[in-house]
């Protein structure tokens, strides 16, 4: 994800749901030259800054938001009863 | 690892300081083992073991020859994995981005008892369960993201109390996961 296509909104957003994260609670991310742990409040300097793990976290973020456009209703659960 | 030996398998643990290249080349080239777990740090050509000493790479995945190979190491399945099975492995589970996941900072021992990191290590370990079941590579990478969608709809609840923020970040290790297997 480039720099450009994160924008201010995106990082609010992005910044928003992580507050939810309990501040006892770490995430361990990154690869083999790259790895840390984070804490809620590291991940939204990380995220802020749009470091390479902060564009993930955003990535992953957008990611789970999109897929809720594709969710499917089954028309069976919404079957209306006239009685 | 208590899954295998409950499954009467042979197995060769070779942890910490005992995961270096030359041991683990020397391991897979003497005993040609069925099935390898391997659980460290990774990139998209590289798997780390002790010191984050890349204990497989580009250069040496003809040693996972024959073999089934799940890797729990982030990227790995972007690259290396292919050239795994471009090398004669029957097949390669991995991960195409960063594996991540969450724990209690204050309280952390067994990922499979703390309520952060149990869905990402449940989910995840479903692999190796499966294999070493019996399971072809294809079935027990389905296990595995049925286990994923299972701990999303489990966090969908309010059953999940404050744990409900995992679920993107579970859906990032399923939508990540990949199985390549050997062209047959």
């Amino acid at each position: 994800m480039s720099d450009n296509e994160i924008n201010n909104d995106i990082i609010n957003l992005v910044v928003a749901r992580l507050g939810a994260i309990p501040p006892n609670v770490v995430m361990s991310i990154g690869d083999i030259e790259d790895s840390k742990t984070l804490t809620p409040a590291d991940m939204i300097i990380e995220v802020k800054n749009k470091s390479n793990i902060g564009k993930k976290i955003i990535e992953t973020q957008l990611m789970f938001l999109r897929s809720l456009k594709d969710l499917q209703i089954d028309p069976e659960l919404y079957a209306i009863t006239d009685n | 690892m208590d899954e295998a030996r409950r499954w009467g398998r042979k197995i060769f643990d070779l942890d910490k300081s005992k995961a270096s290249r030359k041991k683990v080349e020397s391991y897979l080239q003497s005993q040609k083992p069925e099935l390898v777990i391997l659980n460290g740090h990774g990139h998209n050509r590289a798997i780390g073991g002790h010191d984050n000493e890349e204990i497989i790479n580009m250069s040496n995945a003809r040693i996972l020859k024959n073999a089934t190979v799940y890797a729990r190491a982030c990227s790995a399945g972007k690259v290396l994995g292919q050239e795994i099975v471009n090398q004669g492995a029957k097949a390669f589970i991995g991960y195409k981005e960063d594996f991540l996941f969450f724990k209690n900072e204050i309280d952390f021992k067994d990922p499979l008892k703390d309520d952060y990191a149990q869905p990402f290590f449940e989910s995840s370990n479903q692999v190796a369960t499966s294999l070493l079941k019996g399971k072809t590579p294809k079935e027990a990478h389905i296990d595995s993201m049925k286990s994923h969608l299972k701990w999303i709809e489990k966090l969908s609840t309010t059953a999940a109390g404050d744990r409900a923020f995992l679920i993107p970040f579970i859906k990032w290790n399923a939508c990540f996961q990949v199985c390549i297997t050997e062209k047959v």
